[in-house]
């Protein structure tokens, strides 16, 4: 088993990097960079600008950047942000968190309605409640994320109950420990539903199919001819074959997730990783769009290696040789 | 004395909007103690009138109806009939492995069933006495094992112990050697004959393979597309089959010296469109006009041996 | 193809994506006006009333509107009435905006609209007093076509990478499908933004169409390799390829002649699918103000309004672009489905 985890793990390391080397060719394809736009500005001297350039080593060739950038990463050094003018490890930290946990309670809230919502859809099949339920996961699912963004921020302008948008209010600070979690959870219901209504979507079709695929196997047959009774069959075995596969998906789901809240992040002001790397990009700021990308990635690896570990203590297939 | 009867089995399956007959009119009866085989070729209805037993057939697909369904002369109440599982009919099936629930141990597996034949705590006792009857040495290390851990010759013994665990009477073997190699498959076969002794059970045997058939079954039914067309004792249908599928069947089987490898020509009739008469009737080689038009019925041409054929002597 | 007319969702789907890409085809003609047509003091006005009954309670066959009348109120805020002084009646194949049929023939003929002193706003005015409708036709020729577009790269490269590693096996199919890892292990939306940051923000609205393309197959191809790479996987095996194999037909004439055919309705069906998410990231794009940009429109970028909630509420008109990205969403997620449901009848689940 632990051989298992190891593999994966020293898979993605080798990944990581030569991720991390197309990126900053990529970004470094245009001749224009962020100078540019930064000599416009009178009020940065030349003299700084050169500072910068020689800093960084901006003038010698892309891979000699790049070496010396990988350099500083293993160093957990991220280099610096031209445009907030702090080094990039300051501003990815705070907004790694916040994305965190947007994920997680999206995550959180997806599960506990889906799994449930795909359990009466299977065991009810082709009957009133599943006909209603897989129709409206079909239609959620096609719903663009920044449209239901849009649509329930309005409702909630109109409603007048929920904060629309940003993560904390204006008095947070001087709020007690126990008002600031209610307003920090006040400030993430809109975000969390807009990312969670999709995912839960999806997640409710996979477990339905999934239910119905293993309530026709040939020992679901088996144990009904044993007499064991229906629900046992059902609730038991059936949902602990159907469970397994969704495991993996839990890991991936957290990549899903992530990518998707970059999105509703910007549409609802959650100062997040994906908020950052939107006005990176518009500032062209290279260190902090490189570091945004290599944090993000990391986090998907890391999803990824939890859904393996998790399938592995799992599925006794795996698991006992 | 009959353990079950069953006259008059009607089985249509749904296919797009409309219904198939898949079984008509079969009439199927075991003894206590007695090894019943059911031999025919795949798609013949062995396996969908034996699930019907215990009304094991998806529900919304299927539709069942007979005349008659008694167990031990006693009449039997539609509704009572999933109560039989387990408790008076248990089943073991083709490949063993897929039909055990990869994520539970044995020991887990044969508990719960255990708990479905008595109402009694279950004890390792049991357990193990029960192993110990379908012939398991290593019978800890089986117990703690996950199915997919098993060979396939261990499998089906467990199977069998699964089968055993809820005290049925009567056990369906369906195909039970096929998927098994060749050196295991007299074991099982052994096996089968030792828990028919050792506890009376009925055990209907279903297989495609004729030798086996008549190495352990009592009496012998051949199946032809959705209904039975001979039945008489196992030495019988060996020796004195009446019906020209039976002949040809019993034509089929490889035998020592002989290089020609024959079959039937023909291939067996599409569900949803049977002919009018005899349904053997466009493969058969003694065919009568007869035969074209009516279906024959049947009937008791000798003592203890039921054959629908027109043609009663070939 | 016929089944698919059978197919209830199929049909659905296609009727849907037949009217919205005939409207993206004849925009000019259907479109009211120019997407460029503006009249500023018209400034986010309602959608036009459309009227059977003048103000006398007369019936008229055909319906028509009145002219808008704009007005400040004390909040310094527009306030529309309705001029009901003269009627314009809805004519059909009337004379407007000058545009080019198929972007090559000079017309000025269009389906339907008003005489040129009053205009008509099916589905309200933008902050520049273009028309909504008009817009939005238009804008269905850059949101349905890039889709369409970068779904063929994507299949051409996901067939080659995928196809050459599900044939040969061994190392060329481990390094290839390393390489797809490492592309889906990048989340789709910092891949995106980070890829569109390489490039300049302006540059352009043909350079940025096809950017947005390139960038869209990149992200794509990934997933659609591996597909085809399984579905290659499991098809090397089979009997026919073993046998054309031992006859000794080249790799390449096995390839083409034999396998491909055989993944065509399982790449068709995972195509369809994919053609969402593309209108999706272009859309995503264009409303951060990284795609497509003014005056050409967009689905994306026509919400981008909607981005300062308070315009909802006082124009809520904004978010019907929204409503055309879903229906085209939906309608190739349902084509997917029914494709599916009609060549793989196995899966019986929805």
């Amino acid at each position: 088993m632990l051989i298992y985890i190891l593999k994966r793990f020293l898979i993605a390391l080798p990944l990581i990097l030569v991720i991390s080397l197309v990126a900053f060719l990529f970004i470094n394809l245009t001749p224009g960079n962020f100078f540019n736009q930064m000599r416009l500005n009178p009020q940065i001297s030349e003299e700084t600008i050169e500072k910068y350039i020689e800093l960084y080593q901006l003038d010698k060739p892309v891979l000699m950047q790049y070496f010396a950038w990988l350099k500083r990463i293993i160093h957990l050094d991220f280099g610096y942000s031209f445009a907030y003018n702090i080094p990039v490890a300051k501003v990815l930290g705070t907004r790694v968190l916040n994305t965190l946990l947007l994920t997680l309670s999206s995550l959180f809230f997806t599960w506990l309605v889906a799994l449930p919502l795909g359990i009466v859809a299977a065991v009810k099949v082709d009957r009133a409640w599943d006909r209603l339920i897989s129709f409206l996961s079909y239609v959620l699912l096609s719903i663009p994320t920044f449209f239901m963004a849009f649509l329930l921020l309005y409702f909630a302008y109109l409603a007048g109950i929920l904060p629309l948008g940003g993560m904390v209010s204006a008095n947070f600070t001087e709020l007690s420990l126990f008002f600031k979690i209610l307003d920090l959870f006040k400030h993430l219901i809109i975000p969390t539903l807009v990312i969670s209504l999709g995912a839960i979507a999806s997640l409710v079709r996979i477990m339905r199919g999934n239910l119905l695929e293993v309530l026709r196997s040939n020992y679901i047959l088996a144990l009904r001819a044993r007499g064991i009774s229906e629900k046992r069959v059902t609730y038991v075995h059936a949902l602990r074959s159907a469970i397994n596969p969704l495991i993996t998906i839990f890991g991936y789901q957290i990549s899903g997730l992530l990518s998707g809240a970059a999105l509703t992040e910007i549409i609802c002001n959650w100062p997040g990783l994906g908020s950052l790397m939107l006005s990176a990009v518009r500032s062209q700021d290279i260190y902090l769009v490189m570091g945004s990308m290599l944090v993000s990635s990391v986090m998907l690896i890391g999803g990824n290696l939890i859904a393996d570990i998790l399938l592995g203590f799992a599925d006794p297939r795996i698991r006992v040789k | 004395m009959k353990s079950l009867e069953i006259k008059g089995l009607n089985i249509d399956f749904k296919k797009r909007n409309s219904f198939i007959s898949v079984v008509q009119g079969l009439d199927l009866d075991i003894l206590e103690s007695e090894i019943v085989g059911i031999a025919g070729e795949s798609g013949s209805g062995k396996t969908v009138s034996t699930l019907a037993l215990a009304d094991l057939l998806p529900e919304g697909n299927s539709r069942i109806s007979y005349k008659s369904y008694k167990i031990k002369s006693n009449n039997v109440d539609r509704k009572q009939i999933p109560y039989f599982r387990g408790r008076l009919i248990s089943y073991i099936f083709q490949d063993p492995i897929p039909s055990l629930d990869p994520m539970f141990t044995i020991r887990y597996q044969l508990k719960e069933i255990l708990k479905v034949g008595s109402r009694k705590e279950v004890d390792d006792k049991m357990i193990d006495k029960l192993l110990l009857d379908v012939g398991l040495k290593d019978r800890e290390r089986v117990l703690s094992s996950y199915p997919h851990q098993l060979s396939g010759g261990m499998a089906q013994r467990v199977a069998i112990a699964f089968a055993l665990g809820s005290n049925s009477k009567i056990l369906v073997a369906d195909e039970p050697t096929t998927a098994l190699d060749a050196h295991i498959k007299k074991g099982i076969l052994d096996l089968l004959k030792k828990i028919r002794d050792q506890r009376g059970l009925s055990i209907f045997f279903i297989s495609h393979d004729l030798e086996q058939t008549f190495y352990i079954a009592d009496r012998v039914y051949i199946f032809y597309a959705g209904s039975v067309v001979e039945y008489a004792k196992s030495s019988v249908i060996k020796e004195k089959p009446l019906h020209p599928y039976t002949r040809a069947l019993l034509d089929c089987i490889p035998k020592r010296g002989v290089d020609e490898l024959k079959q039937i020509r023909g291939k067996s009739p599409d569900f949803g469109d049977l002919p009018k008469g005899c349904l053997f009737y466009p493969r058969c080689t003694f065919a009568m006009d007869i035969c074209q038009k009516k279906r024959p019925p049947l009937i008791e041409v000798k003592k203890g041996h039921f054959l629908r054929c027109f043609k009663e002597k070939i | 193809m016929k089944e698919l007319f059978r197919h209830r969702r199929g049909l659905i789907a296609v009727i849907i994506l037949f009217f919205l890409y005939l409207g993206a085809i004849f925009a000019g003609f259907i479109s009211p006006y120019h997407y460029r047509s503006e009249k500023r003091i018209l400034s986010y006005a309602p959608p036009s009333k459309i009227n059977f009954f003048d103000s006398k309670g007369d019936f008229h066959f055909r319906p028509f509107i009145y002219k808008y009348k704009m007005s400040l109120d004390q909040n310094r805020r527009r306030v529309y009435e309705e001029d009901k002084s003269r009627a314009y009646p809805i004519e059909l194949f009337i004379r407007g905006d000058n545009y080019k049929l198929l972007g090559l023939f000079p017309a000025d003929i269009h389906l339907f609209g008003v005489a040129a002193e009053a205009k008509l706003y099916l589905f309200g005015a933008d902050s520049r007093g273009r028309d909504l409708l008009s817009r939005i036709i238009y804008g269905g020729r850059v949101s349905l076509s890039i889709g369409l577009i970068a779904v063929v790269i994507t299949f051409f490269i996901g067939l080659i990478v995928g196809g050459t590693a599900g044939y040969f096996g061994g190392k060329i199919d481990n390094i290839l499908m390393r390489l797809c890892e490492m592309v889906m292990l990048v989340p789709g939306f910092y891949l995106l933004l980070a890829l569109r940051s390489s490039f300049p923000p302006e540059i352009g609205t043909v350079k940025i169409y096809f950017l947005i393309i390139t960038i869209l197959s990149f992200i794509g191809w990934a997933s659609l390799a591996r597909v085809i790479r399984g579905i290659v996987l499991g098809l090397r095996e089979k009997e026919y390829i073993l046998a054309a194999r031992s006859v000794g037909l080249s790799s390449f004439k096995i390839i083409t002649k034999h396998i491909l055919p055989n993944t065509s309705s399982y790449t068709i069906i995972a195509l369809t699918l994919s053609i969402p998410s593309y209108i999706l990231g272009e859309s995503a794009l264009s409303l951060l103000g990284l795609g497509i940009q003014d005056p050409v429109p967009s689905w994306g970028n026509l919400l981008k309004d909607a981005m300062a909630i308070v315009q909802i509420k006082l124009h809520p008109w904004i978010l019907i672009p929204g409503l055309f990205i879903f229906l085209a969403v939906v309608a190739f997620n349902m084509l997917g489905d029914a494709l599916r449901d009609i060549y793989d009848p196995k899966r019986k689940i929805i």
